[in-house]
C-alpha cells in the first residue's frame, strides 16, 4: 500500500492558502506579533503567531453558532485541501472516506465564553453546542459531517507529535477500508484560557522582540512563541488516486514512527529511535534524506537533545536542517502537518526554505541549519520531526512521487 | 412576562442554527417541520438557551422535546413564558 498526498489546505500566520504560505516561507518571512483577538499585555508572554483571515466569512452561516474559531479554520483548510485534490466527496463512496485529525486543546475560545456564562449567569444560558464545540474530536466530526465522509474516523491527542501521528493513522486506515483520508491538524487557542494553559509549560518566550522571541538552535534561544493554524492533507491510496485521474501527487508518506520518552532523565530521549524507525519504515538510509524539518523547541536543552539525535543518525553537519516554524510559532498539533506540507512543496520545487530570525546558530550543535535565505537542494526525501509535551515523539518521511 | 412572537422565534432559530434551508412566507415557515427547515434537535435546544438568556428565565430542557415545527415551539415557549 502506498499513501500519496494529493491535496493540501494550509492556514498559517504567514499565509492562508498553499502558494501564499509557500512564497512567504521561501522568503523567510516572520509573522510573530502581539495577538489582536485579545489583549495579552498583562501576561508573561505577549507575542503570538496569529492568522490574518476573516475565517467566519468563509464558513456556512449554519455552522457559526456551533463552531469555535479553531473548527472554522479546520473547515476552511479541509475545503481547500479537497479543492486542491480536485476531489468531489459527493462522487466518492461515503464509507471509503475517513477523517483523522489531531488536536491539542480543543475549542478553547468557545469553551471559555460558555464557562464564563456558566459562572456569570448559570447553566441555562450555556450554549447547547458547548456539548461538542470545545471537544478534541470536533474538527474531525464537523469535516466528516460537512463532506459526508462516513469511513472510520477519529482524533489523536499528543500535542505537537499528534499532528504527525495522524499521518501514520491515515496509512493504517488506507490499509483497511478507506480509499482516502483527510488528515493533519489545525490548532488554535489564542484566547486568555488557552494562553494561560500553554504558558504553564515554562517553555514560552517572555521576549517582546518579535525578531528574537523564538530562535531555535540559536545561541540566544529562550523559548518559543505560540501560534495558530496548521495544514490538512488529502491522503489517498496511490492506485485509487490514479484511478480517479490524479497524475501528479505531491508525494508519498513513505515512513512513520512514534516513540515515547523514558521517565528516567538519565536514559536517552526517544527522538533518535523515532528517526531510525521512520527511516526503516520508509526503507531508506540516512544518506537518502535531503533535508530535516526539525521540531525546533527553541530551548537550549531541548535543542541539544534534538541535535544529538540528528548527529547520531546523520553525522555532524551532514544534512540540511531547517525550522520554518520560527516564523509562525509552534502551532501545537498543527505544526507537524504544516511542516509536512512545507516538505512536500520543497520536494516539488527542489528547495529548502530558511529558518526565519535565527542569525547565530550554535556551532556546537553540529547542525547545518539553513538560515539567511532558501537553499536550492535537489532531494528525493524529507524527514519531519515533532515532539509533543509529555514525552511524545513522532517522525515522518515524505518522498517525491 | 412578555410573550414571544412568530417573527422573533424565526430570528432566534436563525441565530441558533443559521438561516433556514428553504425560503418560505412566514405562515408556511411556522408549520414546516424543523427537519425540512434544516434545524436539528440541538438547534432547537440552542433556541431555548437563547430565549432563556434574552428573557432572563430558566426553563426545563424537556419543554421543547415534543415540538416538531416552529408553531409548536412557539406554543410551548409561550405557555412557559406567561405561566
Amino acid at each position: 500500500m502506498t499513501a500519496v498526498v494529493t491535496g493540501l489546505g494550509v492556514l498559517a500566520p504567514t499565509g492562508a492558502g498553499v502558494e501564499t504560505y509557500w512564497a512567504a516561507t521561501l522568503a523567510g518571512r516572520s509573522a510573530l506579533a502581539p495577538p489582536t483577538r485579545f489583549d495579552a499585555t498583562g501576561y508573561p508572554h505577549r507575542l503570538a503567531g496569529e492568522i490574518d483571515l476573516d475565517v467566519a466569512a468563509l464558513v456556512p452561516r449554519r455552522l457559526l453558532a456551533q463552531t469555535d474559531h479553531m473548527t472554522r479554520l479546520a473547515l476552511v483548510a479541509a475545503e481547500w485541501a479537497l479543492a486542491d485534490a480536485v476531489l468531489e466527496p459527493a462522487e466518492q463512496p461515503e464509507y471509503a472516506m475517513s477523517v483523522a485529525t489531531a488536536c491539542s486543546s480543543g475549542g478553547f475560545e468557545f469553551g471559555q465564553r460558555e464557562l464564563q456564562k456558566l459562572w456569570g449567569h448559570g447553566p441555562h444560558q450555556v450554549s447547547a453546542y458547548q456539548s461538542f464545540a470545545w471537544f478534541y474530536a470536533v474538527n474531525t466530526g464537523q469535516i466528516s459531517i460537512r463532506h459526508g465522509m462516513r469511513g472510520p474516523s477519529g482524533v489523536l491527542v499528543a500535542e505537537q507529535a499528534g499532528g504527525l501521528d495522524v499521518l501514520g493513522q491515515a496509512r493504517r486506515l488506507l490499509r483497511g477500508p478507506a480509499a482516502l483520508v483527510v488528515s493533519g491538524a489545525v490548532d488554535a487557542s489564542l484566547c486568555p484560557w488557552g494562553w494561560v494553559a500553554t504558558g504553564t509549560s515554562g517553555r514560552v518566550s517572555t521576549s517582546d522582540d518579535s525578531a528574537r522571541a523564538f530562535l531555535p538552535f540559536d545561541a540566544a534561544a529562550g523559548g518559543h512563541v505560540v501560534g495558530e493554524g496548521g495544514a490538512l492533507l488529502v491522503v489517498e491510496e496511490a492506485a485509487a488516486a490514479a484511478a480517479r485521474g490524479v497524475t501528479r501527487p505531491y508525494g508519498t508518506v513513505a515512513g512513520y514512527a512514534a516513540t515515547f520518552d523514558p521517565r528516567d532523565p538519565r536514559r536517552e530521549p526517544g527522538l533518535r529511535r523515532a528517526v531510525v524507525g521512520a527511516l526503516a519504515d520508509a526503507g531508506l538510509e540516512p544518506s537518502d534524506v535531503g533535508v530535516v524539518y526539525a521540531d525546533a523547541a527553541g530551548t537550549p536543552e531541548l535543542d541539544e537533545q534534538e541535535a544529538a539525535a540528528l548527529r547520531d543518525v546523520f553525522g555532524a553537519n551532514r544534512v540540511p536542517v531547517t525550522a520554518p516554524k520560527a516564523g509562525v510559532g509552534r502551532l501545537s498539533s498543527g505544526g507537524g502537518p504544516l511542516d509536512v506540507a512545507t516538505a512536500l512543496l520543497g520536494l516539488r520545487d527542489a528547495v529548502v526554505p530558511p529558518t526565519p530570525n535565527v542569525t547565530a546558530p550554535r556551532p556546537d550543535l553540529g547542525l547545518d541549519l539553513v538560515v539567511g535565505g532558501a537553499r536550492e537542494v535537489e532531494h528525493d526525501a524529507a524527514l519531519v520531526l515533532a515532539r509533543g509535551q509529555g514525552g511524545f515523539n513522532a517522525a515522518v518521511v515524505v518522498t517525491r512521487p | 412576562m412578555r410573550s414571544l412572537t412568530g417573527p422573533e422565534l424565526a430570528a432566534l432559530l436563525s441565530d441558533a442554527g443559521g438561516p433556514p434551508d428553504v425560503t418560505l412566507d412566514p405562515e408556511a415557515f411556522m408549520s414546516t417541520p424543523f427537519a425540512d427547515l434544516g434545524y436539528d434537535s440541538l438547534a432547537v435546544l440552542e433556541t431555548l438557551t437563547l430565549v432563556q438568556a434574552r428573557w432572563g428565565v430558566s426553563l426545563p430542557d424537556d419543554v421543547v422535546a415534543a415540538a416538531t415545527n416552529p408553531a409548536d415551539l412557539l406554543v410551548v415557549l409561550n405557555r412557559e413564558l406567561v405561566a
